[in-house]
């Protein structure tokens, strides 16, 4: 290997355990953010547990065998440990563990935050390209109003309305819920994901039922997704349109729409990439109202319930999931960037 | 350094200084004059007592004595929607008064000081970037205890870092600019020199940015009060009023529509200042 490159590598791999530092340190803060909330909650687990009534002997039992009575390093030190060892609580309005629950409803999130992640990308970058290649048209106009209403409008309410429209007056899509109910308790989930248990349990209608209440929330989250796509690539393509490799391949007899997807799209990858990760995690942090007006079973509903229900161990417990998805998600995008750009 | 042409070239022109406000500025204040005054006037202006149930009229459609309707309590939907301003209008003003400062006061003292300090806050910043905002926010609010206070103490603590990243951004440019020394040599040092003289560098970029957290904001908070984390009931309150209404949209869909749409327009408001304020104060982007 010449010099060169050996010097590349090193410096790739310097970036990569730089960012494997900062990413394990982000995490560790955040276990720290959910201890202090747990600790600083009002509500007292040992009471909650033996109830108003127990003897002070009970209580303090109770407060020993759940660790309470330690000081607070040991009892962040006993936390940290547990979430390693995928213990989150246990849930007290489900009285199943957290980690179980969390598993269980996660791939529904998942699969919704996905699913309208790809209409999103694809249609977000199409408008952004027609856009860029016609500066000054109706595209530009149409992206201006679909993101200026993706930033204002509460998706909550924008989903009840549709729920109303597309549902209860002009039937088109399914309603609340992930099936219909004469699938909801016949058909197994062994993974989660509603679209393939559906397909996968052979039941005759499940799966277009399953395609029935899916479509509603997704739309629902691509609209919001797809105005600020489209800007954010919008601006980085007329960016690199007024540089002279553009000019070059224009002149050498390329089209506009080969010089668009063949150098444009590609020059603006870093770009592009960190769009698509604030995406994701806006997406998945809209999921949370989306699941809740839809009533769709997934970690969203579930931390909305235990809002309810303050049921503390399961709002830290998905807190701290969402959150570690975010922090991951931001932290490989970062890598991915610095990689792709050795400028930055 | 491109903040600081504006005032310049306003400066050269003298006299000429006017300058037409951009439509969406002016359309995003009068948007949000139409959403303060009323909710200033509420007691003049709502026919009905905001609270007072009448379990006889309930539910009942838009008419000429009710103009949005009766809840499911009887009360005048208008007259909630009128005094329900105020909570969102005023959680959101509570927010940009913690919220600001804070994040100023962390990127101004990150950026002139420079060394560890500097490295210690950057660090705390980014930090608090990487987490997941309203998700956090909504962990914090329902494990201290709903309330407007809570509400507003979760959203002030997962907003300032992107006003600290400005100001400290801001500062780092002054930091050596002949201008602050010039400052120095006419004897203002120190809190005199941060608040008169960097402070002014970092508004123009800051009020874009505000302008459109506050949008958010407003999003934000009736987001809580959809979840029955906000103002308790019976106060009213938008988000809340979205969620009274949720339980009956298939019947009555006015009770949930109206106070959305409040919503809606307070945070377009806001969007269209923001981005007329954009236009207006940087020229890199005007036409």
């Amino acid at each position: 290997m010449n010099p060169d490159g050996r010097a590349a590598t090193q410096r790739a791999l310097a970036t990569l355990l730089r960012s494997a530092a900062t990413l394990a340190g982000t995490l560790a803060a955040l276990l720290c953010v959910t201890f202090a909330l747990s600790s600083l909650s009002p509500v007292d687990p040992a009471l909650k547990l033996v109830g108003e009534h127990a003897s002070a002997a009970t209580y303090e039992q109770a407060r020993h065998n759940m660790g309470l009575d330690l000081p607070w390093p040991q009892r962040l030190g006993r936390y940290a440990v547990g979430v390693i060892y995928g213990d989150l609580g246990v849930s007290q309005s489900t009285g199943a563990p957290v980690a179980r629950d969390l598993r269980r409803v996660f791939p529904a999130t998942l699969e919704l935050a996905t699913l309208a992640m790809v209409v999103s990308i694809l249609l977000g970058l199409a408008l952004a390209m027609v856009s860029a290649a016609h500066p000054g048209g109706a595209t530009d106009a149409l992206l201006r109003v679909l993101s200026l209403a993706g930033n204002s409008l509460p998706i909550f309410w924008l989903g009840l309305l549709a729920l109303y429209l597309f549902y209860a007056r002009l039937q088109w899509v399914g309603g609340p819920g992930r099936l219909d109910d004469a699938y909801e308790y016949t058909i197994d989930m062994p993974t989660g994901l509603v679209l393939l248990d559906a397909w996968r349990s052979g039941v005759q209608g499940a799966f277009a039922s399953a395609v029935g209440h899916l479509v509603l929330p997704t739309l629902l989250l691509v609209a919001y997704a797809v105005g600020n796509i489209a800007q954010l690539t919008r601006v980085a393509l007329l960016t690199e349109a007024s540089k002279e490799y553009v000019l070059l391949a224009r002149a050498t007899g390329a089209g506009r729409w080969t010089v668009l997807l063949r150098h444009m799209l590609p020059a603006t990858a870093s770009v592009v990439l960190t769009v698509l990760a604030l995406t994701y995690t806006n997406l998945l942090q809209g999921a949370v109202l989306v699941e809740t007006v839809f009533a769709r079973p997934g970690i969203g509903r579930y931390l909305t319930t235990a809002l309810f229900a303050a049921d503390t161990p399961a709002i830290l417990g998905s807190t701290l999931v969402i959150g570690a998805c975010f922090v991951l998600i931001n932290g490989v995008t970062d890598l991915l960037v610095r990689l792709l750009d050795p400028r930055t | 350094m491109s903040a600081q042409q504006p005032h310049a070239s306003a400066l050269w022109r003298d006299g000429s200084g006017y300058q037409a406000l951009p439509p969406s500025l002016l359309g995003g204040s009068l948007l949000l004059l139409l959403i303060v005054v009323p909710a200033l006037l509420a007691p003049w202006l709502s026919a009905h007592d905001p609270l007072t149930q009448n379990l006889a009229l309930r539910l009942q459609p838009p008419s000429l004595l009710h103009p949005c309707g009766t809840d499911g309590l009887g009360r005048d939907v208008l007259s909630r929607l009128l005094y329900g301003a105020r909570a969102t209008l005023g959680l959101v003003a509570l927010v940009a008064l913690f919220m600001v400062p804070l994040g100023l006061l962390v990127g101004i003292v990150a950026g002139y000081l420079g060394g560890w300090i500097d490295r210690m806050l950057t660090a705390l910043t980014n930090l608090v970037m990487a987490f997941p905002p309203l998700v956090l926010a909504l962990a914090f609010v329902s494990v201290l205890g709903p309330g407007l206070l809570n509400c507003a103490l979760a959203l002030v603590l997962t907003g300032w870092p992107a006003y600290a990243r400005l100001a400290r951004a801001q500062t780092r440019v002054l930091r050596q600019s002949d201008y602050l020394d010039a400052a120095r040599m006419q004897g203002i040092v120190g809190v005199r020199l941060l608040c008169g003289h960097v402070l002014p560098a970092c508004v123009p970029t800051l009020q874009v940015r505000l302008a459109l957290d506050l949008a958010s904001i407003i999003l934000a908070a009736s987001a809580f009060g959809f979840l029955g984390l906000g103002v308790r009931p019976p106060t009213p309150e938008w988000g809340m009023m979205v969620a009274d209404g949720s339980k009956v949209i298939f019947e009555q869909w006015w009770i949930a529509a109206f106070p959305g749409l409040l919503i809606f327009v307070a945070s377009l408001a806001f969007n269209l200042a923001a981005e007329g304020l954009r236009d207006h104060g940087d020229p890199r982007h005007a036409r």
